[in-house]
């Protein structure tokens, strides 16, 4: 007996699921941005063909098919064991996949439900953050320091194209 | 030219001087001429990893700073903590340590220092020791101090740790960075609990920040344990910590 996968495509920032796929009865799945995948993601930094999955009789694997690897626990890997939550990347700068081999049981559950463990991990307070920013960068040194910083980028510019004159 | 990595983090215990001197000794390593400059005055600390203390140290960057002695007078070669037999002029590293005297200390935080004087040391510094490399080992959170060292680095290295406090304060921090117009700003992300997806973090840290995070270092017994005694590269070679400092070493000389 195959257990189902889930495979959620990720908001990287948030890492909020985007769009889930459940496949029953399956031992492989393939993923990438060409459209005849059993996953397609629109993503400009994802292979045509860049992985798929692999039920191997005792658990599912992700496979790497592109140049582009995949990348696990910011490693780049050949190849994923999926337990509870795995969750990849497909490429450097592609997309951020989270896999389930312990699927929901109802087909519908995974798009509605909520998901504690797809929240970010971090919380930012962007309004705090930009008063604090504005805080220094209003000071009269960072102004003082803005402008040594321009005067010396201006200075090395001219020495350059002193340079490359003589 | 000296290229300068300025290393920071926004609160103090992230491991900032513990990884500033395993990566500089990297560097060296590489065959490079390196400095450590430590720039932490009112907490130093770097100067313990590499065996010193009150007794040993005759000159600091405090004595350059009150006008005692030139800057290099107050930089010691320590190579000899991450290269067992050193020769020739490269592979070499020194460290100018902070003072460790409680008065020198005191001084600092009650008169303060003209922070132009820092900046002249270390251009200085650099020539009179002919550095590939100068790592400053900067004060935990903002001051003028700070600033200076991220207006004149070609790499800002930040250190934090997968929390919320640290992930608000390094914000700031980034954001001014942007604003200075560093370079490039590098992410390393140390403490990180066994069992926290990493990837996802990883992606979280970049998409909010807009900067690479070049290593994620997990939570590790040994390193706390040699804490600030030894170099953990130098004792622990194979160690896949030591490994993924590597990769960050090669990544600040590309």
């Amino acid at each position: 007996m195959i257990p189902p996968i889930t495979v959620h495509l990720l908001d990287s920032a948030q890492g909020h699921p985007l769009q889930t796929w459940k496949f029953d009865d399956r031992d492989s799945v393939t993923m990438g941005r060409s459209p005849d995948n059993d996953i397609v993601v629109t993503d400009p930094y994802v292979s045509r063909s860049h992985a798929y999955l692999k039920f191997d009789g005792d658990q599912w694997r992700l496979i790497s098919l592109s140049r582009q690897r995949i990348y696990f626990e910011g490693q780049v890997v050949p190849e994923v064991p999926i337990d509870g939550g795995t969750v990849c990347r497909l490429g450097p700068h592609g997309c951020y996949l989270k896999f389930d081999q312990t699927a929901a049981q109802q087909d519908d559950r995974a798009t509605i439900s909520f998901d504690a463990s797809t929240m970010p991990i971090l919380k930012l307070d962007r309004e705090r953050m930009q008063q604090e920013v504005s805080q220094f960068v209003e000071a009269p040194y960072f102004k003082q320091l803005k402008e040594a910083i321009r005067q010396r980028r201006e200075q090395k510019e001219q020495q350059q194209l002193e340079e490359t004159k003589h | 030219m000296a290229k300068i990595i300025a290393v920071h983090s926004f609160r103090g215990g992230t491991g900032k001087s513990n990884i500033t001197a395993n990566l500089a000794s990297l560097v060296a390593l590489a065959g490079h001429r390196v400095g450590i400059i430590d720039t932490d005055i009112q907490s130093p600390g770097i100067h313990v990893i590499f065996g010193f203390n009150q007794d040993n140290l005759k000159y600091a960057l405090n004595d350059y700073l009150w006008g005692n002695c030139k800057i290099e007078d107050a930089a010691y070669d320590v190579t000899r903590a991450a290269i067992p037999e050193p020769n020739g002029d490269r592979p070499r590293l020194f460290l100018i340590p902070s003072s460790v005297k409680t008065g020198e200390i005191a001084r600092v935080l009650c008169d303060g220092y003209d922070v132009g004087l820092l900046n002249d040391g270390i251009q200085s510094v650099s020539r009179a020791l002919s550095l590939d490399y100068l790592f400053i080992d900067t004060h935990p959170g903002v001051n003028e101090e700070t600033l200076l060292s991220i207006a004149i680095c070609d790499r800002f290295m930040l250190i934090m740790r997968p929390d919320n406090q640290d992930f608000q304060g390094t914000a700031v921090t980034v954001e001014l960075a942007h604003r200075l117009e560093v370079q490039e700003i590098l992410l390393i992300v140390n403490k990180v609990p066994q069992g926290m997806e990493a990837g996802m973090l990883q992606g979280q840290i970049e998409s909010t920040y807009k900067a690479e995070v070049v290593g994620m270092l997990p939570l590790n017994a040994e390193m706390a344990s040699l804490a600030s005694s030894a170099l953990f590269s130098v004792r622990y070679g194979d160690h896949p910590i030591t490994q993924t400092l590597k990769g960050i070493a090669r990544r600040i000389m590309t």
